[in-house]
């Protein structure tokens, strides 16, 4: 996914729940990145200050975590974590569901595979100002 | 700093995939609950008469396991990276379809990540300004057709069946659950059907016709509107229309 994109989501969801929350300000939110999302988290954060301007969010502090991305192998039931390197595909920076199909089982060589973790973005926690 | 619950975190891809929704303005997605009845040919046979008539179009292939609209435009195209995913060009078309991400690769996939490959591609892709973005779904009412029925809301739903009981079935059933979860409904389109007979409780916006000609324009997107399918398509298209 985008780190441009990425940042427009944030910011425009944490506007809208910030409005919802009667906030003046946000100063600051944690935010979790899956790692198979292949975000690249310096140009996230340049995305963010860039469009935060002028916004409930100008000078928020971001906090940020990754979750490891977890593939798990249906047919012998190995699990593995296979790295930020293996995004490397540019199709992966967009849709990193379809990690499975640029993999096989290290173990028994199966395709037949899914990811357990790592998957998604999301924001953990908020602080407002009121 | 102050934790949200589960249900409140936020998935900022949902305010983006809403954002970038909003520049299209009408949303045409081509479903059914079988295989094989003909969602693909119409979808991007529709999008091409549509973009004929001179509304910006676009066609997103949303069939994870078996992608076919390139087959039938000739051509895939090639997407960029510009502040988000812009589409193919193709035949006058915004086009884009998992081929563009997976090439030739078998597609064994799972459908856990189903969900969330939606949200990444409604939440990235830039359509630009739209009259019409026709989504040619997978068969079946699962994963793809639940999570568009969420992140956009305004979809109107075009059904295609058979004249056959073994699909007419299926899609009265379905066209049930697209009401009940409170989905437009654009009406029924039956395939491989020269005079289609009433349907209950739902608008039938017409038949198209079985045409072997079909067979030998795939790829070839003016020869494919030359066709008596196309021609009944379009049929089907000026009804839609009329509203």
């Amino acid at each position: 996914m985008h780190e441009w994109a990425v940042a427009e989501g944030i910011v425009e969801a944490l506007v809208e729940r910030g409005r919802k929350e009667g906030a003046k300000r946000i100063t600051g939110f944690r935010l979790i990145l899956g790692e198979i999302q292949g975000v690249e988290e310096e140009a996230l954060r340049f995305a963010l200050r860039e469009l935060s301007r002028g916004t409930m969010l100008e000078g928020a502090e971001v906090t940020v975590e990754r979750e490891r991305g977890r593939v798990g192998c249906r047919g012998c039931g190995f699990e593995w974590f296979p790295g930020e390197g293996s995004g490397e595909e540019e199709a992966l920076h967009f849709l990193p569901d379809l990690l499975p199909l640029f993999l096989k089982c290290p173990r028994c060589g199966s395709v037949d595979l899914e990811i357990r973790g790592g998957r998604g973005i999301w924001v953990s926690s908020l602080e407002i100002e009121r | 700093m102050g934790e949200l619950a589960g249900d409140r975190k936020i998935d900022p891809r949902e305010a983006a995939a809403r954002r970038r929704l909003s520049e299209v303005k009408s949303l045409l997605s081509v479903v059914s609950c079988k295989g094989g009845v003909g969602k693909s040919l119409l979808s991007a046979t529709l999008a091409l008469l549509l973009s004929r008539k001179g509304y910006r179009t676009g066609l997103l292939d949303l069939d994870f396991h078996s992608p076919s609209a390139h087959l039938i435009l000739g051509e895939t195209g090639r997407i960029a990276e510009e502040g988000g995913l812009v589409p193919a060009e193709v035949r006058g078309l915004r086009f884009l379809s998992v081929i563009h991400f997976s090439g030739q690769r078998p597609l064994l996939l799972r459908k856990g990540g189903i969900a969330s490959s939606l949200l990444d591609l409604f939440s990235t892709t830039r359509w630009g300004r739209l009259d019409y973005l026709v989504v040619d779904m997978p068969p079946g009412s699962g994963d793809e057709l639940l999570e568009l029925l969420r992140l956009a809301k305004g979809t109107e739903f075009l059904v295609v069946s058979t004249p056959s009981r073994l699909s007419r079935e299926s899609v009265e059933r379905m066209v049930e659950g697209l009401r009940t979860a409170g989905a437009r409904i654009a009406g029924v389109v039956e395939n491989f059907s020269s005079s289609p007979s009433p349907w209950k409780g739902v608008r039938l916006l017409g038949g198209v016709r079985y045409d072997p000609g079909v067979e030998e324009a795939l790829g070839d997107a003016d020869r494919l509107l030359r066709t008596s399918f196309a021609s009944d398509a379009g049929r089907v298209l000026e009804e839609y229309l009329r509203g």
